[in-house]
């Protein structure tokens, strides 16, 4: 017996369906998730950080350019 | 170094004494590595210039054929001095396309990709990247890569499967940039970050890090047979299933995710305004991560593909269409109340534009993967066409925009000219809808002219070069669309060159000061259940529930990246696993048929030569079992036929027509004069010249090595493998066809050439299935086929038996 006759012999067959349903569970979930009312004022604050590049101090280094 | 200050922040608790603590703070001062920004910038500008030309030239191979014979100005052939585009060894379409792609992606979207994430990740983790060294590593080593890569591919060193072309050393090479030195610099930066939540460009940036890891790695596994010569571990219908479940999702992270992030960073700092919904983007994120994984087979619709399969990559690539969308929208209304801004700011302008066509391509997918669309779509320019929607729209533009951005920062001083960048942006789209529309138009008239019958029920178009023919006029207009495209980034060039020359003579480096992000002080709620009257179970479930709502674990998730990253590794890997491993596993996927032998010693060696000639880029080797594919080519494919074939040769696209029938279709001497010019067997033939394949000799020694890797890989070589073996039984054979050749007044001396190996390949494809079941009992051997005994033996194919 082989290794492929045990893998044949599992029925794997079910396998890519339940897990399309495993998928779509848990894409439902992530849907659920971010619609929430009560994450507002975290997501404003997250959608604003490219905006920021952080404080800058007086001073600067150099680097050399030409 | 350290500088400090006082925060008040209210204790708990504290308002009620009413009284404030004074924490002292330490600010960590830091600056960004911009310089390697400017690097990762400059590069991706030449190697741009470089896959657009490239891809130039191929597509004017595809035309000048049709000139250089037709052409004629008083007796003269003005165009003949082109002829050098179709019989260069090194600059044939075969080898040249794989360079044009690879330049493409890796090269060019890759280089841009890198400058993104290096600008973006260290102003949104607030931090410098984590090791300066590994920066440059990278840099280096990915440009070594492409170097290889430009010098491999033109010499015709390849593994023979589309966009994952280059040799095992490269590959190697590749894995250790990527993940070694990119990938750990990254998620190092990541853990060293001074802000809490990772903005979810950092998300797709994870995402693409790793998959592009897991789907390079899988699909690369191969067994060396010498320093550029390889041999993938699956054949057939698997090896085509893990080819494009890393096609596609090669298209999803390293073309779609990556950019995603860039526009999700670059949008708002062009648009000067945050994305427009940030939950969007989430749901944008999780859709893609886990539906993108399984939409690969949806490139292999009516193959031999077990139909559950490609069925289920249907429905996926359709389901992907709303998530993907969900995300354009987001991009493009991140603009609102600024539109006017789009006037005059050309990178507003490219972002709008590559964001459109995002949408486009994000359609135009979907339904190309619905099997009834297919049908007609797969095999015909119309795929080629998508591609370079998604490509030049979207990832093109998208880099554009973010260079005209980036330019006047990292240079510090001005864009040398505005105006010149709007005329690129004008030039470019002109050049994407002259390039997209008419390959659209050849596309679909080539899929209608193949399954075009006439009233007595026969193929209306039964010579194939008249349906490539027709294509000319197409492909000419592309040849200037391309033309505009590369003229719009030559433009670009200039511009940044000239802004790289304004640049001071030192850079301001500006230090920032934050302060460091203490340990995560997040806190597990505990819920107690509400219920009063109820079982103990009923009572756990309402504190389930709450648990839930509260989504606290979703919190502790953003907070620790190491445990986002390894959910990202779970979703996808669990994708692919649950769609890969039942195609390994389960027996009755791949019938095996009893007639179906391995390649005798000498077709294996022509099989090499058709790999590195590249001739898959034109070639299918999959008749899918449709009427007007059977009637034209012969009976359909079936899996059992590709059992021993590493790689498989599938093909993607037919300029010209499918090779799996060809055995014994053309007498041996016809394909010695159609391989030397195709011109003098087929006057219309776009297909390069190979003359050297009549002069270069076939290294026979060499040809024991790949028999006997081939062997380790399970094909039943028997005698073959022992020395000698392999060499011997592949001259015997030589000699054999090119007496044969001689007989039928061909040209003599062939036996120790090429083209030798070549023909007996050709000779061999799709006969075997029409020849009787060996002897059980006898023991497996190498039958040798010739094509005079290759004439079907039972017109009829044979059963497909199940082994059991
Ligand atoms: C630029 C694309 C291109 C490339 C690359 C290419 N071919 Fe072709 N091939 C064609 C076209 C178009 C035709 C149809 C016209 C003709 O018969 O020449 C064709 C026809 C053929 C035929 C004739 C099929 C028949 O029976 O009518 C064979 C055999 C063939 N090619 C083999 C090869 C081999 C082997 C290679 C690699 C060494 C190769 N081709 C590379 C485009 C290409």
């Amino acid at each position: 017996m082989r290794m492929s006759d045990v893998m044949s012999a599992l029925g794997l067959a079910a396998f890519p369906i339940a897990a399309m349903a495993l998928f779509l569970l848990v894409f439902a979930g992530v849907v659920v998730y971010a619609m929430r009312r009560s994450r507002k004022d975290e997501f404003d604050r997250a959608a604003m950080l490219p905006l920021s590049d952080g404080d800058r101090c007086p001073s600067t280094q150099k680097e050399n350019g030409r | 170094m350290i500088d400090s200050a006082f925060v008040a922040s209210a204790a708990p608790g504290s308002a009620l004494a009413g009284e404030t603590r004074r924490e002292r703070v330490h600010l960590e001062e830091y600056s960004y590595d911009d310089d390697i920004v400017r690097k990762f910038l400059a590069v991706t500008i030449v190697w741009g210039l470089v896959a657009f030309l490239v891809g130039l030239i191929a597509a004017l191979q595809l035309v000048v054929p049709s000139v250089i014979n037709y052409t004629t100005a008083g007796g003269a052939r003005p165009f003949a001095f082109l002829t050098f585009l179709t019989n260069v060894p090194f600059l044939t379409f075969g080898r040249l396309r794989p360079l044009h792609t690879n330049a493409a992606i890796f090269a060019f979207a890759g280089n841009a990709i890198f400058a993104a994430i290096y600008y973006s990740t260290q102003r949104l983790c607030k931090t410098r990247m984590w090791s300066d060294t590994f920066s440059r590593l990278h840099f280096w080593g990915w440009q070594l890569i492409i170097v290889l890569a430009a010098l491999t591919l033109p010499l015709g060193f390849t593994q023979g499967k589309e966009y994952a072309e280059l040799e095992w050393p490269i590959d190697i090479l590749i894995a250790v940039v990527w993940l070694g030195f990119f990938g750990t610099n990254f998620f190092m930066t990541l853990k060293v970050r001074r802000e809490r939540h990772m903005y979810v460009a950092l998300w797709f940036y994870i995402a693409t890090i790793v998959t592009v890891t897991m789907l390079h790695v899988v699909n690369s596994l191969a067994i060396p047979a010498g320093l550029f010569k390889s041999y993938p571990v699956y054949a057939g219908v698997q090896d085509a299933m893990i080819q494009w479940w890393y096609g596609h999702n090669a298209v999803a992270f390293f073309l779609t995710t990556p950019f995603l992030g860039m526009m999700y960073y670059f949008m708002p700092k062009a648009a000067e305004r945050p994305v427009y919904s940030y939950r969007l983007s989430i749901v944008h994120f999780w859709s893609l991560v886990f539906i993108y994984i399984w939409a690969g087979p949806h490139h292999l619709h009516y193959t031999a593909l077990p139909a559950w399969a490609s069925t289920l990559g249907m429905l996926f690539s359709v389901m992907l269409w709303m998530p993907s969308w969900g995300g354009g929208i987001n991009g493009l209304l991140t603009l609102r109340g600024a539109w006017h801004k789009l006037t005059d700011d050309p990178v507003l302008k490219f972002f709008v534009v590559g964001i459109t066509f995002y949408m486009m391509s994000t359609f135009e997918g979907p339904m190309l993967s619905v099997k009834t669309v297919n049908m007609l779509s797969h095999y015909t320019d119309w795929t080629i066409a998508h591609v370079h929607g998604g490509t030049l729209g979207w990832n093109g533009f998208m880099t554009f925009g973010m260079i005209y951005w980036l330019a006047p920062r990292i240079f510090q001083t001005n864009l040398y000219s505005k105006k010149m960048a709007e005329w690129h942006f004008w030039i470019g789209t002109l050049g994407i809808l002259l390039y997209v529309i008419p390959i659209y138009v050849a596309g679909i008239t080539q899929g209608l002219m193949w399954r075009a019958f006439d009233q007595s029920g026969a193929l209306a178009f039964p010579d194939f070069v008249e349906t490539v023919a027709k294509l000319m006029p197409f492909y000419w207009i592309r040849v200037i669309g391309g033309l505009l495209y590369f003229a719009g980034a030559v433009m670009m060039g200039y511009n940044v060159l000239r802004t790289w020359m304004a640049r001071p003579a030192v850079y301001e480096v500006p230090i920032l000061k934050t302060p460091p992000l203490l340990p995560a002080h997040f806190e597990r709620p505990v819920f107690t259940s509400r219920l009063d009257a109820n079982t103990e179970f009923g009572k756990a479930g309402d504190v389930f529930i709450q648990n839930f709502q509260n989504a606290w674990w979703h919190r502790a998730l953003e907070a620790i990246p190491s445990k986002f990253i390894l959910w990202s590794i779970v979703a996808v890997a669990i994708g692919s696993a649950l769609e890969i491993i039942p195609m390994f596993a389960i027996r009755s996927n791949v019938p095996t048929i009893a007639s179906v032998q391995p390649y005798t010693p000498l077709e294996l060696a022509g099989r090499d030569i058709y790999l590195s000639e590249g001739c898959y880029n034109c070639h299918s080797q999959m008749i899918r079992p449709l009427w007007a594919e059977t009637k034209r080519y012969g009976e359909y494919s079936k899996p059992g036929e590709f059992v021993y074939d590493h790689p498989f040769q599938w093909g993607s696209r037919r300029i010209g027509p499918d090779l799996a029938r060809e055995g014994g279709m053309r007498s041996s001497l016809w394909h010695v004069l159609h391989l030397e010019d195709p011109r003098q067997a087929s006057p219309q033939s776009i297909m390069p010249a190979y003359p050297h394949l009549l002069n270069d000799p076939l290294d026979f020694e060499q040809i024991q090595t790949r028999v006997r890797v081939h062997a380790m890989l399970g094909v039943p070589y028997g005698e073959a493998v022992k020395d000698g073996k392999a060499a011997e039984m592949a001259r015997t054979q030589a000699q054999k066809l090119a007496a044969e050749i001689v007989q039928a007044q061909g040209p003599t001396g062939l036996e120790n050439k090429q083209i030798i190996a070549l023909v007996a390949y050709l000779q061999r494809l799709g006969t075997d299935i029409s020849k009787p079941a060996p002897d059980a009992a006898a023991p497996a051997s190498v039958g040798a086929s010739s094509p005079s005994d290759g004439k079907p033996a039972r017109p009829d194919a044979p059963a497909e038996t199940k082994s059991n």
